[in-house]
């Protein structure tokens, strides 16, 4: 199969009447003025005008973008070789030997494609790598984990290159009131200088990547060794601590705050767990809002990080109090996830914690039981929601001296030091302190929403 | 030829005394290159740090290395080995970016905690490549955020490939009874194998995940001019669907079918959600335990695609039940990640939906009001824990038949058609139906536990 595509195949890789795409071609969405037939392209400019009807865009609107060429520059990728030959899902399947259900479940997973009956030289590569995998013994349902943290991840990075672009190249040249070709040339010309740079980058970042999960795979190996940790009875099986950490009043700040001053409170926060984290040698396993969902091989580095990372968020102006929780026991690994029943035992206690404190189970205080200057607060048995059967809990706290006692803002759950009040106000015998007039006039407004 | 280091050069950027380094020297760990100390020695040192502070002691270390090599295997299949190290300062400069930008993308890209001060030049290409960035207009917290984000992602893909090699290739030869040099020899063969298939698959899944990213932003760009949606202010404001859909009863699931069982249910949950994203173009911002959060660029195809989610789980035969929340609004675009009081609506809403309900705010209901064969029930003003106010729900829902009424198991939550219900049980008026004999015994032990009713 060569590159030309004749308006039935187009139909048939699309999913549009040939009669819609002859008006499509008749109004200069598709087709190249030069030649005759149809090409890949005209595939992707289909899927981008199917896209746009969609999203409520209507004809005109697109064919008045489609005529201005200011799409042009989203086919120049270099990758993006219209000359080179494509094969159908059978014939990839021979040349590779990988089944065509297999091929066929991998699209679904990666999505939008493009074209549901060919595969391209670069597909092909990546089938080859399939079978090698396999011929490894590495089973199919491992490699669709994989493909699923690669997609994901590379996602990530995908979306934040072009929000990146649109928001600090883009938006900056639009204020700029130009005319549209040469607002269009600027765009282009930063986009042909930045571009090239990514893929080393990307590649430079994962062997960073790759290099720390190697040395941490040694360091398990060595564990198992000295038997320091069991060895794993089903693959994936890990021994772990796990720890999720929030803000604990961080809903109500972002609604007394505003969106942008909270995203500041949290991406110190983040700061703050990053720093914390490599330094004990966990990983940060996800953030959610204000939680994160930390990993660490031994609950020693697990208990002091999270008290390292309480003591320097208390430290912090104008910061909410932190709390955590943290359980140790087998998890299991799953598309760069960690999960189990051990994970939501971690995470419920989170939910049970109040301010400051980080609540651990029985099995972490025996593991980490040899910390110094620490200590460990019997709590009692608790239920905890959704799991059956009651938790001892224990508080883990520092002996050194505790930190100053800070006011708390009733409104917005700042902690606040002395300097940093802005009001104080005394009602019916109470006294409140408050970061700003804003949540005091909130507080004023409706005193009895925040318990006065 | 790398450069040679000296012992006391070692001992700074380590932080190791001298004396435990020539003793390290002496026992083999380090200095492998015959007389010279090389940066991979640094590596090395590393690598002993590492193990001593996960309580692996030196004697584990030295016999391991004279046994299997592992310590100069490790070093050995580091990528990109350096010919020589650089302070921050030098490698700034060398790179003519500014010292505050490097010191941030080092930090950010937490190499800080990995490799302390010391860079190499790979390290500098790196930075080369930032100060173009940085050049073409991007701030110094744009920066910040890009490195984060592709160091979080990549770090997540090489997590990945080492544990799935640990697991499925040095694990099975071990498990087929393969040991010593023979296991060595295999498992270095199969990585060496592996290793060049490495970079290719990533810049595929990269290209074509930034082709995606790249229609995504022309459909915005469009539908800004159209007049569909209000340009945003601030760097990283966007008007988005977000969705909160979760099992409604993983964590008692999960507790009584064990992790396994559990795992393959989130399994088919997962391919179920990212199908459904994929097809309404949404995209999956991250998943925690059994919860995803999706965001869409519309209302419309967040409601349609959290009913598909819903209808698509209801056919699997003994699966949990779905509940979702859905809110419209302006959000804010941070590493990766959306945040903002909306983002917070959505996942509160979430928490209060019951088995199979799609709960949406009256923002959803008006963006996508005349999707076809969906009605909106109103269920009035709620208080939302955690936010002032209260919120005006709508429940939407498939308009047309409902599904056929299905028992649920009280332990792990799981629904059972009529052919997959293994036990029933008449107890005190009621009547019980439970997925398996372990769920009845488990009931039985301790009934009063699984008295409520389950809403997650």
């Amino acid at each position: 199969m060569g590159d030309g595509l004749t308006i039935e195949q187009l139909a048939r890789y699309t999913g549009e009447p040939e009669e819609r795409l002859r008006d499509w071609r008749s109004r200069g969405i598709i087709g190249d003025d030069a030649r005759d037939d149809l090409s890949l392209d005209d595939v992707e400019r289909v899927r981008l005008v199917q896209l746009f009807l969609r999203r409520g865009i209507n004809l005109e609107a697109i064919v008045e973008t489609m005529r201005s060429n200011s799409f042009d520059w989203f086919y120049n990728f270099p990758w993006r070789a219209p000359e080179g030959q494509i094969y159908s899902l059978e014939e990839a399947a021979e040349l590779t030997g990988v089944k065509v259900e297999v091929m066929q479940r991998f699209r679904e997973v990666m999505g939008s494609l493009g074209p549901d009956d060919f595969v391209g030289e670069e597909e092909l590569a990546l089938m080859h790598g399939w079978t090698l995998a396999a011929n490894f013994g590495i089973p199919d349902e491992a490699q669709f984990e994989m493909i699923r943290v690669y997609a994901d991840n590379l996602d990530r990075v995908g979306e934040a290159e072009q929000r990146l672009f649109r928001f600090y190249v883009q938006q900056r040249l639009n204020a700029e009131d130009l005319p549209p070709q040469e607002l269009l040339a600027r765009s282009q010309a930063a986009a042909d200088q930045l571009n090239p740079l990514v893929e080393p980058i990307i590649l430079y970042f994962h062997r960073r990547g790759l290099q720390r999960a190697i040395r941490e795979d040694m360091v398990m190996t060595l564990a198992e060794q000295q038997g320091l940790v069991k060895r794993a009875a089903t693959p994936a099986d890990l021994l772990m601590a796990v720890v999720f950490i929030d803000l604990s009043s961080f809903t109500p700040l972002a609604e007394a705050m505003g969106d942008v001053a909270a995203a500041g409170v949290l991406e110190r926060f983040s700061q703050i767990v990053r720093i914390s984290v490599g330094a004990w040698s966990g990983r940060i396993v996800k953030q959610i809002g204000d939680a994160f969902m930390l990993v660490f091989p031994d609950a020693q580095s697990a208990v002091a990080c999270a008290l390292e990372i309480e003591a320097r968020a208390a430290k912090e102006p104008q910061f909410p109090a932190v709390r955590a929780g943290i359980h140790y026991g087998t998890v299991l690994y799953r598309e760069g996830d960690y999960v189990g029943s051990n994970v939501n035992v971690a995470s419920r206690i989170t939910n049970e914690a109040s301010r400051h404190q980080i609540l651990v189970t029985a099995e972490v205080r025996k593991e980490a039981r040899d910390l110094q200057e620490i200590e460990f607060i019997r709590l009692g048995k608790r239920q905890l929601k959704g799991i059956s059967g009651k938790l001892d809990l224990f508080v883990v706290r520092s002996r050194l001296a505790p930190a100053a006692e800070k006011a708390v803002d009733p409104v917005c759950g700042m902690e606040l030091g002395p300097e940093e009040l802005t009001a104080r106000l005394s009602l019916e015998g109470v006294e409140r302190a408050f970061c700003s007039e804003a949540c005091l006039r909130k507080f004023v407004a409706s005193p009895e929403a925040y318990g006065g | 030829m790398p450069d040679e280091l000296t012992l006391e050069q070692l001992s700074r950027y380590t932080g190791e005394p001298e004396e435990r380094l020539r003793e390290w020297r002496l026992q083999g760990l380090i200095g492998t290159d015959g007389d010279r100390l090389t940066p991979r020695d640094l590596d090395g040192v590393r690598l002993v740090q590492l193990c001593l502070r996960h309580g692996i002691n030196l004697d584990t270390m030295v016999e391991a290395n004279r046994a299997q090599r592992l310590i100069d295997r490790y070093v050995e299949m580091l990528p990109g080995p350096s010919e020589r190290t650089y302070s921050l300062a030098e490698a700034a400069e060398i790179a003519g970016l500014d010292l505050d930008v490097a010191r941030v993308m080092w930090k950010n890209a937490g190499l800080a905690s990995q490799q302390g001060e010391e860079v190499r030049d790979e390290d500098i290409d790196a930075m080369r490549a930032f100060k173009t960035y940085s050049d073409a207009g991007f701030p110094l917290e744009a920066l910040a955020e890009g490195s984060r984000v592709f160091a979080d992602s990549l770090s997540r893909v090489a997590e990945m490939e080492s544990k799935l090699f640990h697991f499925y290739v040095h694990g099975r030869l071990k498990a087929q009874g393969l040991s010593g040099d023979e296991l060595i020899r295999v498992t270095d063969e199969a990585f060496e194998m592996s290793r060049p298939l490495l970079e290719p698959t990533i810049l595929w899944f990269h290209r074509k995940a930034w082709e995606k990213a790249i229609r995504e932003d022309l459909v915005m760009h469009m539908a800004e001019e159209a007049g569909l949606l209000d340009a945003s202010e601030l760097p990283g404001q966007l008007q988005r669907a977000v969705v909160f859909i979760d099992l409604a009863s993983f964590t008692p699931m999960t507790e009584a079918m064990g992790d396994i069982q559990a795992a393959h249910v989130l399994d088919r949950f997962s391919m179920i959600v990212l199908e459904a994203t994929n097809a309404w173009d949404g995209r999956l911002v991250k998943q925690i335990g059994d919860a995803f959060m999706l965001v869409f660029p519309d209302a419309r195809s967040a409601v349609a695609c959290a009913l598909e989610v819903k209808s698509r789980v209801a056919r699997e035969p003994q699966f949990p039940a779905v509940r979702a929340g859905i809110h419209w609004g302006s959000l804010l675009y941070r590493d990766g990640d959306y945040v903002g009081s909306n983002v917070n609506i959505a996942s509160r809403l979430a928490n209060e939906a019951e088995r199979h309900q799609v709960l949406v705010t009256p923002e959803v209901r008006r963006e996508a009001r005349d999707l076809p064969d969906v009605e909106f029930v109103r269920l009035g003003k709620r208080k939302l824990k955690g936010l002032s106010g209260s919120f005006e729900l709508f429940e939407a829902r498939a308009a047309g038949a409902p599904e056929a009424e299905r028992a649920v198991d009280p332990v792990c939550g799981t629904e059972l058609g009529a052919a997959e219900v293994a036990a029933r049980l008449q107890i005190e008026g009621a009547e019980r139906v439970f997925c398996s004999e372990e769920c009845l015994r488990k009931f039985v032990a301790e009934p009063q536990a699984y008295a409520g009713s389950h809403r997650g």
